[in-house]
């Protein structure tokens, strides 16, 4: 059962409402989650913001979107993987682009790199070795481009915590399980501050 | 060391430029992680978006910075941890606050479950149990307050992983030792507090 409130966009009052008309504009549909995010007009916002900001991003819709896949089976998010794959094909992913997102692997060298990269990040919170950071710019890619690849994992994060919590009800087909190379470690493992 | 280099503002492209200005303009400064995360303008843009629409959201500075410094903690990210303890010293946090804080912990009982809730998004990856939630809403967090922790969590998670990738140098005081050893790694997952 559903954790938090959806918010009627019939019914939502100011500044939701405008909002939800805004997300209606760009995908054509209201999706469940952007109508738990409306518990909070502020939240909706700040998603719709960092991701309108992300489409300038120099790694492209389709690695990002990608990053973003990947992050949904490493958090464990259904809602998440089952509404990236239904909008993907409108970014321009393929249905084997979609999978290499999902599973991490992908025959592409470039998009590899970047896929295993993402998952050391998830997977140390960020804390990646040289080794590791060495192997993504080996593939081709700049300090802006992880830098991107940081901000779409988190974009990600941002999306399955919240679907999570919420345990956002699917208003799309859900998406057919795939095996996937890593391990749910989002928020787990050592680490220590004094 | 960092392992990404730092923009300077004078010297970067009018997009990121605009976006350093305006951060120099709200902190009179322009810290390190906004200069090494301006490599990409667009995530820049994505981070000071996402920060500045959820500052309009129903939690106060203070509070907001002990979300911060809670998830900073669970972290492990040094620089957070800095940057947190000095912007919330300015909003007005005591010492003590902070240090509770990052034990996950507040006096008052609301900020106490928002601290408490925000951990529990961390550790299980927003897979919290019913009586998490149920414990947050006894506290008189609505939907719209669960919401924005959540997404506050985001924000700060960006933070922290980016600044361990970056390896951004710190340009604030350090931040203070908690206790001893065994009460840091108490407030820490999955640390060894015999070690």
């Amino acid at each position: 059962m559903q954790r938090l409130n959806s918010v009627n966009p019939e019914t939502a009052t100011e500044p939701a409402k405008e909002l939800l008309q805004t997300v209606q504009q760009a995908f054509g549909v209201i999706p469940n989650t952007a109508r738990v995010m409306a518990n909070s007009p502020a939240v909706l916002e700040s998603f719709l913001a960092f991701s309108t900001a992300m489409g300038k991003a120099r790694i492209g819709s389709k690695l990002h979107n990608q990053v973003k896949l990947n992050t949904s089976e490493t958090n464990a998010c259904d809602y998440c993987t089952s509404i990236l794959s239904a909008i993907a094909p409108s970014a321009g992913l393929s249905a084997d682009d979609i999978l290499a997102g999902r599973t991490g692997q992908s025959e592409d060298h470039r998009t590899n790199a970047a896929l295993k990269f993402s998952e050391a990040v998830l997977e140390s919170r960020g804390k990646v070795t040289g080794e590791q950071l060495v192997d993504v710019r080996n593939a081709g890619f700049s300090d802006g481009e992880i830098v991107e690849i940081v901000a779409s994992i988190v974009l990600g994060c941002f999306t399955n915590f919240l679907n999570n919590v919420a345990n956002t009800e699917l208003d799309i087909p859900r998406a057919k399980p795939v095996e996937v190379r890593s391990t749910p470690t989002c928020g787990t493992g050592a680490c220590s501050v004094h | 060391m960092s392992r990404t280099p730092a923009i300077a503002p004078e010297s970067v492209v009018r997009k990121a430029k605009v976006l350093l200005d305006a951060v120099k303009s709200k902190l009179g400064m322009v810290p390190n992680i906004a200069r090494a995360m301006a490599n990409s303008p667009a995530a820049l843009d994505g981070y000071l978006s996402l920060s500045g629409a959820l500052s309009q959201g129903e939690f106060s500075p203070p509070l907001r910075e002990q979300i911060a410094l809670a998830v900073g903690q669970a972290n492990g990210c040094h620089y957070c941890l800095a940057a947190h303890s000095a912007v919330g010293k300015m909003v007005g946090l005591t010492a003590e606050q902070i240090k509770d804080s990052r034990r996950g912990t507040a006096v008052d009982p609301r900020s106490d479950a928002v601290v408490r809730l925000a951990r529990r998004v961390v550790d299980q990856r927003g897979l919290v149990t019913d009586s998490d939630l149920a414990i947050a809403r006894q506290a008189g967090l609505h939907d719209s307050a669960i919401t924005e922790v959540v997404a506050n969590v985001a924000l700060n998670i960006f933070a922290n992983y980016f600044n361990h990738v970056a390896g951004t140098d710190i340009d604030f005081p350090k931040a203070e030792p908690l206790d001893d050893h065994r009460e840091a790694c108490e407030a820490t997952p999955g640390c060894d507090s015999n070690r």
